[in-house]
This record gives structure tokens, sequence and C-alpha cells, in this order.
């Protein structure tokens, strides 16, 4: 009996042993372990072609190398076009929402971007400027100037980013006031003075950098090194996956006794096909998503001849909060009107005929019908003929589990909650149906 | 002169096939595959050593592919032990699950210490999918072994029961 106890523990150590040594040096492997997942989507996208080109030319190795530079050199120059638009949307939208002031001014939660800046020496003090300069060359010339003055009196500065919705809240209000009714304009401007008092101002931004922290996701590609080690990790590790996985599943099954041999192999290919094929769907719905928002964005907005500045930026938004079940199609539709909005010149309410446009309350119903369109296309065409329905989730269930998500780790939380759980299911499933097939003696 | 890495790489370039690869060789499935094909092949498989007594796989689980012996002696027998067959190395046995998904049929159980090496309907698909001339051959092969197990079980039948009429079970 004992006997039995002590061999049952040596023979489950192959599972044991990595388990431990994770749980324990968890907050060390947490960053590989985001190189890792990466990877492996990667992995599993470029798997196909790779396939395919291999099925032509007959060399793996080969086929790897040209589908990776091959896809390298469009991603560059495309990729470039797009994280120019999009950075400059960013920081457009980010300098609209956000204003510099001095952090020991401000009550840490309300920070939304640290741009810190430590001096020691006098010496440090110029290369240090040299560097502000070239970082934050489109930084307003009154910032240089708040340094300046602060650095004269003070060995560290800390430049911070604080959510503005004073400056936000008033610019909205003076392009939406006008098109109002007159008798709805007062409650409308009493809506926007709670934002504009100085206790309700710090109560919302508590909140809101709360929820919208884009410190976690900075924080753990910081932590890896340089976003250049990050890539150069990222993409050996992809090779190496690319050309060797089956080794990889290989020598871990090679440590399974002889009992579990045949089921564990089977359990690893059933959740490893139903994993992959989940990916694969999910990416690809979400790029049809953000494709398709960007083409009907943009075709209302032409047939309506509506400026709208940030179409990719928003195209981009929609696609990746579409991986949030329920929630996402309504925060992607919001930015859009959102963005639309701020995009818009401010009216003179004195001058209405001079404005080149005014947003009128049909303007956001059209943005929000594309957006309609697309959910509707995406659920009823797409996401059936893509996403398979093995991982079908209850929709009660994909709530929960997007809210634990969302407490857990916000925005980044809330993305990756739903296929998070989809993964833990097939595994759950998998091992109960092996347990059921496979009888141990 | 004999310097040790001049030794081993001489070493290597002499080295002749493995000795999983000549058992691999004398498998009809793989009998016609080159040299570099045969090594995919050897990268693929599963080499494992089953005690005596072991079971490498029982009747009523599903069926994941089969496995051809290098060393030891292999009982094929039913569930209440009565005996099928006894194999030894060069043979193989599970060919059918790499196609069908059914479940094993019989028990298959180590009589001594045994090598043996699994190659599994996964790794078939994943051949496939990866080089469809080289999955071809294997699957022509693997159909070739099919059919003549069934014309010696057609024989068989008709031997025993002359009413037997071929086209009535296909």
């Amino acid at each position: 009996m004992n006997r039995n106890i002590v061999s049952g523990f040596v023979e489950n150590l192959f599972w044991i042993l990595p388990l431990i040594a994770i749980v324990s040096l968890w907050n060390y492997i947490l960053p590989i372990f985001v190189v890792l997942v990466i990877s492996y989507i990667l992995y599993i996208i470029l798997d196909p072609i790779v396939c395919f080109i291999e099925r032509l030319i007959g060399l793996r190795i080969l086929s790897i190398m040209i589908v990776l530079s091959t896809i390298a050199f469009p991603l560059y120059l495309g990729g470039n076009y797009l994280y120019n638009t999009i950075a400059s949307n960013y920081s457009d939208i980010k300098n609209y929402m956000t204003k510099v002031v001095d952090a020991s001014t401000v009550n840490s939660d309300e920070i939304i971007d640290h741009e810190e800046v430590s001096l020691q020496t006098s010496t440090d003090t110029i290369i240090n400027h040299n560097e502000i300069d070239i970082n934050n060359s489109d930084e307003t010339v009154d910032n240089h100037k708040e340094i300046d003055i602060n650095t004269s009196d003070s060995k560290e500065v800390y430049k911070t980013r604080v959510l503005d919705l004073e400056n936000l809240s008033s610019d909205i209000e003076k392009r939406i006031l006008p098109l109002l009714p007159e008798f709805a304009r007062e409650s409308v401007k009493s809506f926007f003075k709670e934002f504009q008092g100085d206790e309700n101002r710090k109560k919302i931004t508590n909140v809101i950098s709360q929820y919208f922290n884009f410190g976690n996701t900075i924080f753990l590609f910081s932590s890896i090194g340089s976003t250049v080690m990050f890539i150069l990790i990222t993409i050996s590790f992809v090779i190496m996956l690319l050309a060797n996985a089956q080794n990889f599943k290989k020598s871990f099954i090679k440590m399974v006794p002889n009992r579990y041999f045949e089921m564990s192999l089977k359990i690893i290919d059933r959740i490893s096909d139903q994993i992959s094929a989940y990916i694969r769907g999910t990416f690809m719905a979400a790029t049809i998503v953000g494709i398709l928002s960007i083409i009907a964005l943009q075709t209302v907005c032409t047939v309506f001849g509506m400026p709208h500045k940030y179409i990719i930026l928003v195209g981009v938004i929609a696609g990746i909060f579409n991986l949030i079940p329920f929630i996402g199609p309504i925060i992607g539709a919001f930015s859009g009107v959102l963005l639309f909005i701020l995009s818009v010149d401010p009216v003179d309410p004195n001058n209405i005929e001079s404005a080149s446009f005014i947003i009128r309350y049909y303007h956001i119903i059209f943005i929000f019908a594309a957006f309609g369109a697309v959910q509707l296309i995406d659920n009823l065409l797409t996401s059936p003929l893509i996403i398979s329905d093995s991982v079908g989730l209850h929709p009660m269930f994909v709530i929960i589990v997007v809210l634990i998500g969302g407490y857990a780790l916000n925005i980044l939380g809330m993305i990756i909650a739903v296929p998070f759980a989809a993964i833990l299911k097939v595994i759950v499933e998998e091992l109960t149906w092996g347990f059921r097939n496979y009888q141990f003696s | 002169m004999a310097h040790p890495i001049w030794s081993n790489i001489f070493k290597l370039i002499g080295k002749k096939h493995s000795e999983a690869e000549i058992a691999l060789k004398q498998v009809p499935i793989f009998e016609d595959l080159n040299r570099r094909e045969l090594k995919g092949i050897r990268k693929i498989v599963h080499e494992r050593e089953f005690l005596k007594d072991e079971y490498v796989f029982k009747a009523n689980t599903p069926g994941l592919g089969m496995y051809i012996i290098l060393r030891g002696t292999i009982r094929i027998e039913g569930e209440d032990g009565t005996e099928f067959a006894t194999l030894s190395s060069g043979d193989f046995f599970g060919e059918t699950a790499l196609i069908s998904e059914d479940k094993r049929s019989a028990n298959a159980k180590a009589l001594g210490d045994c090598r043996v090496i699994a190659f599994f309907r996964s790794d078939l698909l994943e051949i496939i999918r990866r080089s469809p001339v080289f999955g071809t051959k294997i699957l022509f092969n693997l159909s070739n072994i099919m059919a003549a197990r069934l014309k010696k079980t057609n024989k068989l039948l008709q031997e025993t029961n002359p009413n037997f009429n071929e086209s009535k079970y296909s």
C-alpha cells in the first residue's frame, strides 16, 4: 500500500515537478510566459502557411524562412504606416484627453502615464534634457518650460499625465450643445458640470484610471527588456516552434509512464487541435471585424460627408475589443462615435452658419448603424463559419468570466478571459473524456 | 591524427541506419521510402520500452495507431485472455487504427521486456498535411496490406462456408 503511494508519486513527477516550479517562480516566469503565449499564437497562425509552402518546395526550414521574410517585408512597410497612423492618432487623443502636471501635486491613483526623468548631477541634466527633446518632440513648448522651471529648484522631476476631464468634457459640450434643442441644453450643461467640479473630477479620474490602466500592459513588455529584445526573442521562439513543435511534444510524451502513454498522447492531440482551431478562428474573426469596421465607417462617412480622422484607429480598437463578448462591440461602437465627435471642429454657438460641419443626432445613428451592420455580418456569417462550436461557452458563463477577468487584470484581463476560459474548458473536457475511455489497472 | 573531433565526424559519416531505421524499413508500410523520408519518419515516431506483463494497449480503448516491435515478444489476446497471436521483433500490429478511430479489439501484452516503435494516426495526418506525396506512399502501402488481408479472409471464409457470398458483405 505504502509502496504504491510512493511509486504513484514518482510516476507523476513528470508533471508535478514542472507545475511546482511554475507556481513558485510565477513572478519571474510571467514575462517569459507572455512571450511564449505570443509566439505560440503566432506559430498557430503561421503554421498552415508554412505547411502550404512546404508542400510546394519540400523543405521545412526553407519554407519557414520564406514565410517569415515575405511577411516581414510588407509587415514592415505596412506596419510602419499603420503604426505611424495609429501612434499619431493615439498621441492626438492622449494629448486631448490628458494634461501634463507636476507629479507632486497629484494623487497617485490619477496618474495615467509616467514620463519619468530623474536627474542626479548638473551634467546629467543637460544630457537628459537633450533626451527629453528627442523623445517628446511632439510635446508643446510649455511642457519644456515646465521642466526647466522644475529642474532649477529640485533634483528629481516627475512629469505626469493626468486624465484631463475638464477640458475633454467642456470640449465635447462645446461640440454637442449647438445641435440640441433649447429645452435640453440646460440639463446637458448640468450633466457636463458634473465633470468640472474639482471633487467630482477626482472621483471620476480615479474610477477611470482604475479601469483604463495601460500601465499593466506596458509593464509586461518593459520588464522583458527592450522592445527589440522582446521582438528578437519572439521571432526566434516562433522559428523554433515552426521548425520542430513535434519534437517538444515528443520529448514530453517520452516522460509519461507507459500506463498513461496512449491516453496522454490522445488528450494532448485533441487539446492542441481544438485550441489551434479556436485561436485561428478568433484571430480571423477579429481581423474581419476590424477590416469590416474600417470599410463600414469609411463608407458611411463618405456617403454622408462626415469628417472622421481616426477611422483606422477605430477599426483596430473594434477588432481588438471584439475579443470581449457582448461588451466589446459596444466599446468599439462608442469609440467610433467619441472619436468622430472629437474629429469635428468645434462650432461657435453664435455663428452656426460659418461652421464647415455640424454634428446632428442622425450622424451618430449612422455610425451606430454601421457598427450594427458589422456585428450582424460577424454574428450571422463569419463567426459561425470560422469559430468551431466545440468550445461554445454558455453566455452567462462568458459574462461572469469577462467580469472576473476585468477585476483581475483590467482591460487586458477582459480580452484574454474568454480564450483562457475556453482553453481551460477544452482541457477539462478532454481529461474527463480520457478518463472515461481508458481504464487503469 | 586520432583527434576526437575527427574521429567523431567520421563516426557520424560512417554511421549506417540506426536500429530503428532498419526495423522501419522492414515494415511493408514504409518499404519503398527513400532515405530522407525514412529519416523523417524516424523523427516522428515514438520509441518506448515495456516491461514484462505490461499492456501496450487494452481492448475497448480508442485506437491510436500501430506498433512495430524492435526487440522482445508481444502477445495479442482477447479480453478474456485467449491468445490470438504472438509477435516478435520486426512484426507490427494495430495498423487498422491508423485509419479508423474504432476501439481496439484486443489486448497487447508484453511477454518479456520489449522495445517498440509507435506510429500514430496524428503523425500520419501531420505527414499528409506537410507533404502529400510522402503521405500518399504510406497510405497506398497501408491499403495494399488491407487488401491482401481482405483477400485472405475472403478465401478462408469461402473455404469454410461454400454459401458465402462476397458481395453481400462488402
